[in-house]
């Protein structure tokens, strides 16, 4: 069932995880041009894509998460869709659906846009549950099941998808099953006031609606970062520190359900492409720390009266983060050159 | 010199620290828990003068208030637990054994050979004479505000007489007796000014204790770097041990990796004696933010150190001895760089011979 699935190029470029790390600096210089004063988002989400995994956006509208993923796209050279999501989308019309070809007599199958590279799957929490579990089946296994057939799903395939976190009327939140499923949540915010003047003033500067970027790479380009990710080492007491961050979410007084196995699996994935993002080919407490909360506190559940406190789970993963020890400066077993 | 050293004075009877404290005295935290362990020291003669302050507060207000019996009105004649004799002789006793009991094991515990600063000389100076005058003055008033019914001039009928014709007609009977009635005889009975003045100095201790408590807790964490601050000559020798240890670890092994991380364990052993430690949740960049925010260090050796030392102990790269000769170099720069920080701490600290206690620690980022 996968014999039909893109072969991965990664091995034809060969990348280290320095030159992959340089590639992906160079990708987000070019965003930064259309996307102003959003660097550690900016950040965030390209390791989520180097990491291979997918991302949620979750802020308020308008502060520039459709630029963003669209951005993105455009500077990889990535087949781009979009779905907005709405209360009446089918599941049909995420995945495709089979209909009757006249000419030949068959049953045809038309793919939908998920059978993309980056699919910008916008408002995600406006669609029904059902709608909802149609995407986040083909995120997780990378393929879709029609009819009694499965189609994989071109590789990469990274979904970007956004939610607005204020409840709406017609607005259905994810289950935390299945935000499990992102790798990792990302929150713009909103701009500084010189930083607001400044986008303002390249937009009366370029004279267009959004900055033309150019595409600085393609399919497989991405896959040999991808692959190089995998090059980057990680010592056993970080990932001992890895676990003792999951296993704390899981103790903390103000969380009724820790992060799951998979929390710590997405912790390492993305601390490894900050390694990458950061010229280096093995991992350092410092990554794990960094991307800790944006991978972890979508995981969480809060304790209910934690909500009349305003307290949120970026919050409490932060607290979590500042009180669980890192590695010692010794290593534990002694080393050898 | 300062607060550590008081405490560090009291290492000598730490023996004593260890007996049963008697009842009622100070609080443990007053006293040192056992020596070695300098994080877990009081904050010095200072704490110790306010536990004392706050103890003998609370006790001469407690017994104000079984005296005074404020149910029956300042000088009322009878009734409360302290109506009984000998409950009256017995509490006095105990006042008079515990007074003296915690005098002297302040004294003992304060070591007067030390040199305390102006300050906190003149606070446990103070505390010194006021326990030992409490510690007789307490019983003293006890048994003089005590009316004894034996010794008495006033007639035992009269007494027996007031209570019944008291309750049901209230306002007549405390005018036919006037307070300072019963003036023959050897009972004394102590004028309301003074007992006015009794309670307005007690009022006044519990003032003067909570205001010092409450000084002692704001300014926790400060005397404690302040001590750190406070050996600025051994502060050299500390540092240059730290360096040491770092230069030997160099020298002793083949292998740059173990040596790369011994000279940034001697940098971080290094920053921790001059205030600035390591906090288990500290990655090392965490660490060398803290220490440039304090000024401790700053420049591209702690940086480049931090960087060898993360290569050498969370990648499998080969080391050679091209690293161990940078993470050298650089454990020398920064040894420098913190010699120089303590020397000018310590310039500083002569300048400003008598800084006041709860004045800004120049490692105030170190919280």
């Amino acid at each position: 069932m996968t014999e039909d699935r893109t072969p991965p190029t990664a091995a034809a470029y060969g990348m280290t995880p320095r030159e992959a790390g340089e590639r992906a600096a160079a990708v987000l210089a070019e965003v930064r041009t259309a996307v102003v004063g959003k660097p550690r988002p900016l950040g965030m989400v390209m390791l989520g894509i180097l990491a291979g995994g997918h991302v949620l956006i979750e802020d308020l509208p308008g502060l520039g998460k459709t630029l963003l993923a669209r951005s993105f796209a455009t500077a990889l050279g990535l087949d781009f869709r979009r779905i907005q999501f709405t209360p009446d989308l089918l599941p049909s019309d995420v995945t495709g659906a089979p209909f009757y070809d006249q000419r030949t007599a068959d049953m045809v199958f038309r793919p939908g846009p998920v059978f993309t590279h980056l699919l910008l799957a916008d408002e995600i929490n406006r669609t029904p549950p059902k709608t909802q579990a149609s995407l986040l089946e083909a995120m997780a296994e990378s393929q879709v099941s029609i009819d009694g057939s499965t189609r994989p799903l071109p590789d990469p395939f990274v979904v970007i998808a956004t939610a607005n976190p204020i409840e709406y009327e017609g607005t259905y939140s994810l289950p935390e099953a299945q935000l499990d499923r992102f790798l990792l949540r990302v929150r713009m915010g909103y701009l500084t006031p010189e930083q607001e003047t400044g986008m303002l003033r390249a937009r009366v500067a370029r004279a267009a609606p959004e900055a033309v970027l150019r595409t600085l790479g393609n399919p497989g380009e991405l896959m040999a970062m991808r692959a190089a990710v995998e090059q980057v080492e990680v010592d056993d007491d970080l990932l001992a520190y890895v676990v003792a961050l999951v296993g704390a979410t899981r103790a903390h007084q103000h969380i009724q359900v820790g992060a799951s196995p998979r929390g710590g699996l997405a912790l390492v994935q993305l601390a490894r492409a900050r390694a990458v993002l950061d010229l280096r080919d093995y991992v350092t407490p410092e990554d794990v720390k960094d991307v800790a909360v944006a991978a972890l506190a979508h995981r969480v559940t809060l304790k209910p009266e934690l909500w009349v406190r305003q307290i949120d789970a970026d919050d409490v993963v932060a607290e979590i983060v500042r009180s669980v020890a890192a590695p010692q400066t010794l290593p534990r077993s002694p080393v050898a050159s | 010199m300062s607060a550590q050293d008081a405490t560090a004075g009291r290492g000598g009877p730490a023996a004593q620290a260890a007996d049963t404290p008697p009842a009622g005295a100070a609080p443990p935290g007053a006293y040192p828990p056992g020596p070695g362990d300098g994080r877990s020291r009081p904050a010095g003669a200072a704490a110790a003068a306010g536990a004392a302050l706050a103890t003998l507060a609370v006790a001469g207000t407690a017994l104000a208030g079984v005296l005074l019996r404020p149910s029956r009105g300042l000088f009322a004649d009878s009734a409360g637990p302290a109506g009984n004799t000998a409950v009256v002789i017995l509490v006095s006793l105990g006042c008079l054994a515990a007074g003296l009991a915690i005098s002297a094991r302040y004294r003992r515990s304060l070591g007067y050979d030390q040199n305390l600063p102006a300050v906190e000389q003149r606070l446990a100076d103070a505390v010194r004479f006021t326990l030992i005058g409490a510690a007789l003055l307490v019983p003293l008033m006890l048994l003089l505000m005590h009316r004894f019914p034996g010794g008495s001039g006033t007639p035992p009928e009269q007494s027996r007489r007031v209570p019944p014709s008291r309750i049901p007609v209230d306002p007549p009977p405390v005018h036919d007796r006037p307070p300072q009635a019963p003036s023959h005889g050897w009972s004394f009975h102590v004028p309301h000014a003074l007992g006015y003045l009794l309670l307005a100095a007690l009022v006044l201790a519990v003032l003067l204790a909570a205001y010092h408590l409450w000084r002692q807790l704001r300014r926790g964490p400060v005397p404690r770097t302040a001590g750190t601050y406070g050996q600025a000559p051994g502060d050299h020798d500390l540092l240059a041990d730290a360096v040491d240890s770092g230069r030997r670890a160099l020298l002793d092994g083949d292998d740059p990796r173990a040596a790369v991380i011994a000279c940034y364990a001697a940098m971080e052993d290094s920053l921790a004696r001059s205030g600035v430690a390591r906090r288990a949740s500290d990655s090392p960049q965490d660490l060398l933010e803290r220490a440039a925010g304090s000024g401790l260090l700053d420049g591209p050796h702690a940086t480049d150190l931090t960087a060898l030392f993360r290569e050498a102990r969370y990648s499998t790269h080969p080391m050679d001895t091209a690293h161990r000769d940078r993470a050298a170099a650089a454990l020398d720069a920064i040894a420098a760089q913190l010699a120089e920080h303590a020397a000018r701490v310590a310039a500083a600290r002569a300048e400003q011979p008598a800084p006041a206690a709860g004045g800004p620690s120049p490692a105030g980022g170190d919280r």
